[in-house]
């Protein structure tokens, strides 16, 4: 029987796949992290997420889900797209620190 | 192996050491054409509003020319400094110029330089420089006393009003659409900018400002501003708090955008007022 789970998906992926997909992942939950929602629509606000709406809650989730992908690229030898996925989690974590 | 070359060369290269010109070039917006023009487009023309107006230059520390708008109140017994943001010159503070002379007091404009009429380029150092330029142009050539001298900063220049008000003797710091410091600006717009030490940025340091002295301080911001959150006016005036015996006010102004854009706006200019009175 053939394992054709989403982890068998990722497990397979050539490493520079898995990194770029984790870059993709991880640039799409960022601006999602950062958009606020207002009487004028949405819009591009950083650090928004410090008061959460549920779009940024659910960003963040995915964000660190991308981080996941990025380690499993970089262990399969993808560095650069994994690296920059990365420094992601890592400015949303400095600045929650930062502020709470 | 090359790709850990390629990770550190481009963490290298975008360093603020390396870097810095490029940041600077993405944080300040001078506006080349002549303010005195720029002012006439305004309905708002504060020329209208004082008893003279007076074309001015001076110069900073590294002595570079620079110049500036005297609009002077014959009543007025407060001399207000603006040090305007990065956009423009200070032909397009026509609306703020306005309110502030509606508030009775003496209104200072002047350009950073490479901004109007100014020489040279701007930088974080300059901007600190030439405001300490006007400052002392103020109080020798136009003997202004500095125990009247109110110092206010609009965005990125309430930064450079902040590091103003530790070289100088500020009677009263006026602070709109401000934010906690630079590189916390530069870290939330840029986010790889939290890959460095914030000892590498040049700094404008408003928290920092506020924290070490007791000059009486008003922050203002606006409900509606798309470029500094309002948590940003809220943590620079909960740290002007922590000095004991302060005057320190906040003012929160419903639907005022980023810059001021009505000087008749009621909120504004009550809490001008205040703030004004109580000195």
């Amino acid at each position: 029987m053939t394992d054709d789970s989403v982890n068998a998906l990722i497990r397979d992926m050539a490493a520079i796949r898995l990194g770029t997909l984790a870059f993709n992942l991880g640039a799409i939950a960022w601006i999602a992290l950062n958009t606020q929602f207002g009487s004028g629509g949405a819009s591009f606000q950083p650090g928004c997420y410090l008061t959460p709406n549920i779009v940024n809650v659910v960003a963040a989730l995915v964000l660190l889900y991308s981080g996941y992908l990025a380690c499993l690229a970089i262990k399969k030898g993808s560095l650069i797209p994994a690296f920059l996925t990365l420094t992601f989690i890592f400015a949303m974590l400095a600045t929650l620190m930062r502020e709470i | 192996m090359y790709e850990v070359l390629f990770v550190v060369g481009l963490w290298a290269i975008l360093s603020p050491l390396v870097a810095m010109p490029l940041y600077e070039r993405l944080l300040f917006f001078p506006d080349k054409s002549d303010p005195v023009k720029v002012l006439g487009l305004f309905r708002d023309d504060p020329r209208l509003l004082c008893d003279s107006c007076e074309q001015i230059s001076f110069y900073n520390g590294p002595q570079v020319k620079l110049e500036g708008l005297f609009f002077k109140k014959k009543a007025a017994t407060r001399t207000v400094l603006v040090s305007h943001g990065n956009g423009g010159n200070l032909g397009h503070r026509a609306v703020l110029a306005s309110a502030l002379l509606k508030s009775g007091c003496s209104v200072l404009l002047y350009d950073y330089e490479g901004y109007g009429n100014s020489q040279g380029t701007p930088t974080v150092r300059s901007a600190v420089d030439d405001a300490c330029g006007a400052f002392d142009y103020l109080t020798t050539v136009q003997n202004v006393n500095p125990a009247h001298i109110v110092v206010y900063g609009e965005s990125l220049g309430a930064g450079v009003t902040s590091e103003l008000s530790r070289k100088r003797p500020v009677s009263a710091m006026i602070l709109q659409s401000t934010f906690p410091a630079l590189t916390w600006a530069a870290h939330d717009r840029l986010w790889f900018t939290w890959l460095y030490p914030s000892s590498w940025f040049q700094e404008l340091d408003c928290l920092a400002a506020v924290r070490s002295s007791t000059t009486p301080l008003l922050v203002i911001h606006g409900t509606e501003d798309p470029i500094f959150p309002v948590r940003y006016a809220e943590i620079v005036y909960k740290q002007s708090q922590k000095q004991k015996g302060r005057q320190s006010t906040l003012a929160i102004i419903p639907g005022m955008n980023h810059n001021l854009e009505d000087s008749n706006n009621p909120g504004y200019l009550a809490a001008l007022r205040e703030f004004l009175k109580e000195l």
